[in-house]
């Protein structure tokens, strides 16, 4: 009964936690980010087994976990609403080659965040080269570049 | 010469500006109520602190308990027992502590050790052998909360001579 208890308290507490955060807590830009991740996990562990390593409640845990994971999922197919309550939406943050300096700044992303995705999945070189940006539900900063948006002439 | 195809017209993304901006609302007052819980948190109001730390005096004045008056469970909790000078008899000074306390929380450790240990019906008494009887005695106890809740002590000298009763508070 423990078990189940604090490992759903865990899972609404960072679901909280990360929402409060915002999307881009989650995008692992930098080691460090991924060194915190870490840590979390970490201290999330501790918090929830505490002194009972037994199987039985590793097992319990991990089913807590996951049919939670589950039962939200479902909610938010049948409840749109209740799924961007949770996971937040995607925010556009370049349109038309322009960037949206007040979102971009409400978002926490710089333009050297963009130009880095840019780089990393596009080998654009430039702003001039990005037509839309979007930074999605899991922090990425997704790129559509200037060529994609054009079309075949015959 | 086959028509051109027409340019794309822009994202086909769902976007919700009212609830965005909301969110950030949102976003904005979670991040002040964790720094007022990390000011908490660091002033003792969750926990051990400087908020936490406290004293009680028994009404005859022979002892004294310094404690946190806030806990969390699953971490340690010490409790310092002052005996004034003159409360111990023949070089003994003994201590009762409710067993209902060490039933909540394991006991991990007294300093000094103590020369023995009775039980009673609802209590221990731990006997110390002080060797300067004139002196004020200290002894630590260090317990391990297993759950949340309340702690209520009341820790008594022999004899009943006087007791000095304090609560404490365990977060989960």
């Amino acid at each position: 009964m423990d078990s189940v208890i604090r490992g759903l308290a865990v899972y609404l507490f960072l679901l909280l936690i990360f929402r409060v955060a915002g999307k881009r807590a989650l995008s692992q830009t930098t080691t460090f980010d991924l060194v915190l991740l870490l840590i979390i996990s970490e201290v999330t562990q501790q918090a929830m087994v505490r002194n009972d390593h037994s199987l039985t409640n590793g097992f319990m845990l991990i089913v807590t976990l996951i049919a939670t994971d589950i039962f939200l999922s479902v909610l938010k197919r049948r409840f749109p609403r209740l799924g961007r309550l949770l996971d937040d939406a995607p925010l556009v943050i370049v349109r038309d080659g322009k960037p949206l300096k007040e979102r971009m700044a409400k978002a926490r992303v710089t333009q050297e965040d963009i130009l880095a995705s840019a780089r990393q999945n596009h080998g654009l070189e430039n702003m001039d080269q990005v037509r839309h940006a979007v930074v999605e539900t899991d922090g990425e900063i997704a790129i559509i570049p200037e060529r994609a948006a054009a079309r075949e002439t015959a | 010469m086959t028509p051109v195809r027409e340019r794309a017209k822009g994202l086909q993304l769902d976007e919700d500006m009212d609830f965005q901006r909301r969110s950030w609302i949102f976003q904005r007052v979670g991040w002040t109520l964790m720094l007022a819980a990390m000011g908490a948190a660091a002033a003792g109001l969750l926990g051990p602190g400087p908020y936490s730390r406290t004293a009680a005096d028994s009404p005859g004045g022979l002892l004294r308990a310094e404690f946190n008056r806030l806990e969390r469970a699953e971490s340690n909790v010490d409790v310092a027992i002052r005996v004034r000078g003159g409360a111990s008899r023949d070089g003994l000074i003994r201590l009762s502590v409710p067993l209902r306390v060490i039933e909540r929380a394991r006991l991990i450790r007294v300093d000094p050790e103590p020369e023995s240990v009775e039980t009673g019906s609802d209590q221990l008494t731990f006997v110390f052998r002080t060797a300067t009887p004139e002196t004020e005695s200290r002894i630590f106890f260090r317990l391990q909360t297993a759950k949340a809740g309340r702690l209520d002590w009341r820790i008594g000298l022999a004899g009943g001579a006087d007791q000095v009763e304090f609560s404490q508070r365990v977060y989960p």
